[in-house]
């Protein structure tokens, strides 16, 4: 075990130190956030600052241990460990429910007595270990449906546990590993129609207030959406088949369903909806390539038929899956990030008082201890998943650049190592790992600057909380570790 | 192993890794930059406590105290401290209060539900419990303070008067209105901002400098203690104290003399210009517009019929009636109207176009005319001084001699005329006095005139009414005080100010009337308290100087009794002008208040005691005797 341990020579050093300092920067700002009038001294056990350096001190210890770890014993052990992890996911909900029930509403906490652990945040370091197990595995190629199914049910196991321990931030994280994914073969296509789906959601959700030429029952969003749908398909047309006729076709139906909704409605006065003209136009638009497909022979027009129907059936959707599928928290936390609601004293609390924080930091900040948003309690959680707006009002927009560069760098970091690994499954691991981080960074930051709805995932390293530092440690010293294969091959 | 096909792709994953940051840290720029949350940050944590300035006192010019500040207490009440003391098994002993304040049981534990429906409520702010607690009683309840967990004591200032007088003078203080606030960014909303008087007048100085606490306040509104310990905190600056010219003696009993009468008293020291009292009547006990008595008092005020509030000594237009012959007695002299030796016929009751009003021998000489108050002596010279070589020998296209009226000279006659009675303090209000809310008197002007008669459709005889000082002349009783002090020092004036310490105002006036025409008026004004109309009421022992007037006022109203005057005659200290509305001849009511006015000032007493009591207790507007009652009853059902 000492011998492997000599491997930190060789540890990637850039990384290293960016871990550190993220480390050492996020408890001095916990330290700033949650210090009260009574608190005597930095290390007194009881205060979130000295509790988070107890188990910073274990993070690192446990990063020593993995040192120790011989390189191969990681992918041997990805399956063996990744089961007991989702039993212990499994019988997290129960024994929290038995152990004083629900922490703000969530059953992931198991109280120990001494600690409080959260299972679920180290279950991230097991699944990436297995995910990438399984997709390193030779025989393996993300082609085929039982081949994705087989690495998506990894994750999407250990999703469904934690939804159901009502911790849905959480689980969204496994989104994460699409980036691997993605990487590793599957269709780029796939990340553009999830892309397409987030901003037809949004343009539906944002403007479903807001009337086209003020006609009753004619949301803005939802005619854009569909207009979208529709422009999509023909750059599908023309990518794939350079189709110029089809386009014409189509748009000169466009133009009639157009020319036809004005003459029944203002020339005949028929109380008719845009809507239905729009969708109609859309479906039988669909129906159109489907017929291509079979007159041509290319079931590439019948995929892009699917699409066009699909789309347009969900957008109709989209407004009724909010209504119905969200709880109402949630369609709050939605409608302040999209801006439809100022709600100062409800769900935009946070957020806006976060944005004062930020606001009020200026170019050089407060300085530390002198934020008085911070200091004052004006921010909920503001030790944890709110600590970005910590640093942003007394560190200013430089310690916001420091910040948000030192995650670039470790991202950067991440995607090098990755990048010059000689196995696939290092390599996946590490892109398991980025992917996991850069979705913290998007959804963490993005919330306490107020672009994304409010999802309670803390900010890797430098959130408080036992159980994020021991995972976050674990997946990058891990990640380190592998990495310093690529110099034992040369002795 | 597989083949590695899809290496490019590490080319999109670094784009959106170096994509998010960079759009996070535009935003957060923008967020940092665009400053619209800096104020909303300070909004939230900076709590300025203002920390009052006490506010200058007034004294009257022997060093009398008029207007102070007294230190009252309130009790404050934190309901949050009180409920967490409760469940610390602490609860308030309501009895142990109840006999702290002197107050039943009940009514404290009222007190504690009350103090929650007060608009603003928050548990967390302290709230006003019992207010305006005197000196005695706060030492008593700091004592047992530690006893009731959530109290706490604040104290404030209240405007004080030690005299039920001098309320338009001094004026008041009140919360500062929404439009001043826009127009004054140092003060804020709820402060005291003077209003009328001296209070209004001097307010910068009076109020000096308001401090501020910045505090440090939690997100549930607790305070957390100072902003940087005091660093940016500014202590506050006192008020500076007034001495004004009033002689509040004076003051008091020349209110006293004016009950249940409507006019003013307007009395000024000549060498200075300082005014020594200045009364308006009907007024009321400036204590009724302090704090909460305000609230009964002013709509009181405001609302009734005789309108108190106006300050008449210097916002009422009066015709100045025959006191105004003085004055007409110098501008015909100085325009070569006249002459120390003129003398004029006078028919009597039959003279024509003005009657005379008094029996007196015929020609008679300036002296005579004032001593008399001559109507048609008076018109005579304002006609000889505003026509003076108007009528000129003209030859007509035929070669013709004739006398025409020369309407340009007389024009310019006309606003000569009115020039000089400007200078004397007449028409437009003083321009450098301290006195807020002057009003101006009037002189018509040849355009108006012209106006009504037509360019040369007027001539002396036209505005004959203006020689007596009726017709389109009208004054206020500050000009007419301030033309008595012209008279007595003959020929020049300080402008009347109520501020003893101000050297500003201490510039020479010299109206454009030559010294030396001066002697016969004063002679003449000697004459009229020794034979003439204001013979009846000399102060004993001095000689003074006066001239009555009977100001006729619309057809069926009784006339305005006015007077001015001096004393001593040959080394004036005092100059007055008195006014009563409505009450008869000068001389029955104006001349008597006025001499004893300066009897009182001259001698520091008063001898004629039994003239006192009749001046005192006739009335002669019920409307102005109906307010003082009600306006005192007010206050003794109040108590």
């Amino acid at each position: 075990m000492a011998s492997e341990f000599n491997a930190i020579k060789h540890v990637d050093k850039p990384l290293l130190v960016i871990y550190l300092v993220l480390v050492a920067f996020g408890w001095l700002n916990i330290y700033s956030a949650s210090v009260t009038e009574t608190q005597v001294s930095f290390y007194e056990f009881s205060s979130y600052s000295g509790k988070q350096l107890i188990w910073i001190a274990a993070s690192l210890l446990i990063a020593i241990v993995i040192f120790s770890i011989k390189n191969n014993v990681f992918s041997q052990l990805a399956y063996v460990s990744y089961w007991p992890m989702m039993v212990l996911l499994a019988v997290t909900m129960p024994i929290a429910m038995l152990l004083g029930g629900d922490t703000k509403g969530s059953y992931s906490w198991i109280n120990l007595g001494f600690i409080k652990i959260q299972p679920a945040e180290f279950a991230k370091y097991f699944v990436t270990l297995a995910v990438a197990k399984c997709m390193s595995e030779y025989s393996f190629q993300l082609k085929g449906v039982k081949n994705y199914l087989k690495a998506i049910f990894l994750f999407i196991l250990p999703m469904g546990l934690i939804i159901m321990e009502k911790e849905t931030g959480t689980a969204l994280v496994y989104l994460s590993f699409i980036l691997l994914m993605y990487r590793e073969g599957m269709p780029g296509l796939v990340l553009l129609l999830a892309f397409l789906a987030i901003v037809l959601s949004v343009l539906v959700l944002r403007f479903s207030s807001v009337m086209f030429c003020s006609m009753e029952g004619v949301p803005v969003g939802l005619v854009v959406a569909l207009l979208v749908v529709l422009v999509v398909e023909l750059l599908f047309i023309l990518y794939y088949y350079y189709n110029w006729w089809s386009v014409l076709y189509i748009v000169s139906a466009f133009v009639l369903t157009v020319i036809a909704f004005v003459v029944f409605r203002v020339i005949l006065g028929f109380n008719v909806n845009l809507i239905y003209f729009l969708a109609g136009l859309n479906i039988a638009s669909g129906l159109y390539l489907i017929v291509m497909s079979f007159l041509r022979w290319r079931i590439g027009y019948f995929w892009i038929a699917v699409f066009v129907i699909v789309a347009t059936v969900s957008t109709f959707s989209v407004g009724y899956a909010f209504d119905n599928v969200l709880e109402p928290h949630q369609q709050n936390r939605i409608m302040v990030a999209l801006g439809m609601v100022d709600d100062p004293h409800g769900a935009g609390y946070n957020t806006i008082q976060s944005k004062i924080a930020i606001g009020s930091g200026g170019l050089f900040g407060k300085g530390f201890m002198n934020g008085t948003q911070t200091r004052l309690k004006y921010v909920p959680e503001q030790h944890t998943d709110f600590i970005f707006c910590t640093v942003a009002e007394e560190w200013g927009f430089m310690g916001a650049l420091v910040v948000i560069g030192l995650y670039f760098g470790l991202m950067y970091r991440i995607l090098v190592i990755a990048e010059r690994q000689e196995y696939k499954f290092s390599r996946c691991y590490a892109y398991g790992v980025l992917g996991i981080i850069l979705f913290h960074f998007i959804i963490n930051v993005g919330m306490v600057i107020g672009l994304m709805p409010v999802i309670g995932i803390p900010l890797p390293l430098v959130s408080y909380g036992g159980s994020g530092m021991l995972g976050f440690t674990m997946l990058l010293a891990t990640l380190l570790k592998l990495d310093t294969q690529r110099e034992e091959r040369l002795f | 192993m597989n083949e590695d096909v899809y290496k490019d792709r590490k080319t999109i994953v670094f784009v959106i890794i170096g994509l998010v940051p960079l759009i996070y840290l535009i935003y957060i720029g923008v967020l940092q930059f665009s400053g619209d949350f800096k104020d909303s940050a300070e909004g939230n944590a900076f709590y300025h406590k203002i920390v009052y300035a006490p506010r200058g006192a007034i004294f009257d010019r022997n060093n009398k105290l008029l207007v102070y500040n007294q230190r009252t207490y309130d009790l404050l009440v934190t309901m949050d401290k009180v409920n967490i003391a409760d469940k610390n098994g602490n609860p308030i002993d309501t009895l142990a209060l109840s006999k702290l304040l002197n107050e039943d049981e009940n009514v404290v534990k009222a007190r504690f539900e009350s103090v929650k429906k007060v608009s603003g409520y928050s548990p967390c702010l302290p709230q006003r419990f019992m207010t305006e607690l005197l000196p005695e009683d706060y030492a008593k309840i700091m004592e047992q303070l530690w006893r009731f967990p959530g109290f706490s004591i604040q104290s404030r200032t209240l405007r004080k008067y030690k005299y039920d007088a001098a309320a338009h003078i001094l004026g008041y203080i009140r919360e500062i209105s929404q439009a001043q606030l826009n127009e004054k960014p140092t003060y804020r909303s709820g402060d005291y901002i003077g209003d009328t008087g001296i209070e209004g007048a001097y307010e910068e100085e009076l109020r000096g400098k308001n401090g501020e606490e910045i505090q440090l306040r939690d997100v549930r509104g607790r305070i957390k203690g100072k902003y940087q310990d005091g660093k940016y905190d500014v202590r506050p600056v006192e008020g500076s104290n007034i001495i004004s010219t009033i002689d509040i003696d004076l003051q008091i009993f020349a209110e006293q003399l004016l009950k249940g009468k409507r006019g003013s008293v307007v009395a000024i020291e000549p060498s200075t210009g300082e005014v020594l009292c200045m009364v308006s009547s009907p007024s009321w006990n400036p204590e009724y517009l302090v704090g909460r008595n305000r609230r009964i008092y002013y709509p009181i005020l405001v609302n009734d019929k005789s309108k108190p509030l106006i300050n008449r000594a210097i916002q009422a237009q009066y015709p100045p009636g025959s006191t105004f012959k003085t004055l007409q007695a110098l501008v015909c002299q100085q325009m070569g109207g006249i002459t120390e030796q003129t003398l004029f016929p006078c028919n009597g009751p039959s003279s024509y176009p003005i009657k005379c009003t008094h029996h007196h021998g015929s020609p008679v000489s300036l002296e005579g005319a004032i001593e008399q108050s001559c109507n048609p002596y008076f018109w005579q010279a304002y006609k000889a001084t505003i026509e003076k070589g108007c009528y000129v020998k003209k030859k007509n296209k035929r070669g013709v001699e004739k006398i025409q009226f020369d309407h340009a000279r007389f024009h310019a006659n006309y606003d000569r005329w009115r020039n000089i009675m400007f200078s004397l303090g007449m028409g437009f209000a003083f321009s450098d006095s301290d006195i807020p809310g002057l009003k101006d008197g009037a002189i018509s002007s040849i355009k108006t005139y012209s106006k009504i008669y037509g360019d040369k459709g007027w001539r002396a005889l036209t505005i004959r009414s203006n020689s007596i000082g009726q017709g389109e002349v009208l004054v206020t009783p500050i000009q007419l005080a301030n033309a008595a002090s012209i008279i007595a020092n003959g020929g020049w004036y300080i402008t009347p100010h109520v501020n003893k310490n101000d050297s500003l105002l201490s510039r020479k006036h010299f109206p454009d009337v030559d010294r030396k025409y001066f002697a016969v008026v004063q002679r003449g004004m000697w004459r009229v308290c020794q034979y003439g109309t204001g013979r009846h009421y000399q102060i004993p022992g001095y000689d003074m100087c006066g001239k009555t007037g009977t100001a006729d006022n619309g057809r069926n109203a009784t006339p305005h009794s006015v007077f001015i005057g001096y004393a001593p005659a040959d080394n004036p200290k005092i100059a007055i002008a008195v006014i009563i509305e409505n009450a008869g001849f000068g001389a029955t009511w104006a001349n008597p208040i006025a001499s004893l006015c300066m009897e009182k000032y001259l001698t520091r007493e008063c001898s004629r005691q039994d003239l006192y009591d009749r001046m005192v207790e006739s009335v002669t507007n019920a409307e102005v005797r109906d307010f003082e009652n009600r306006i005192n009853s007010v206050m003794n059902d109040g108590k």
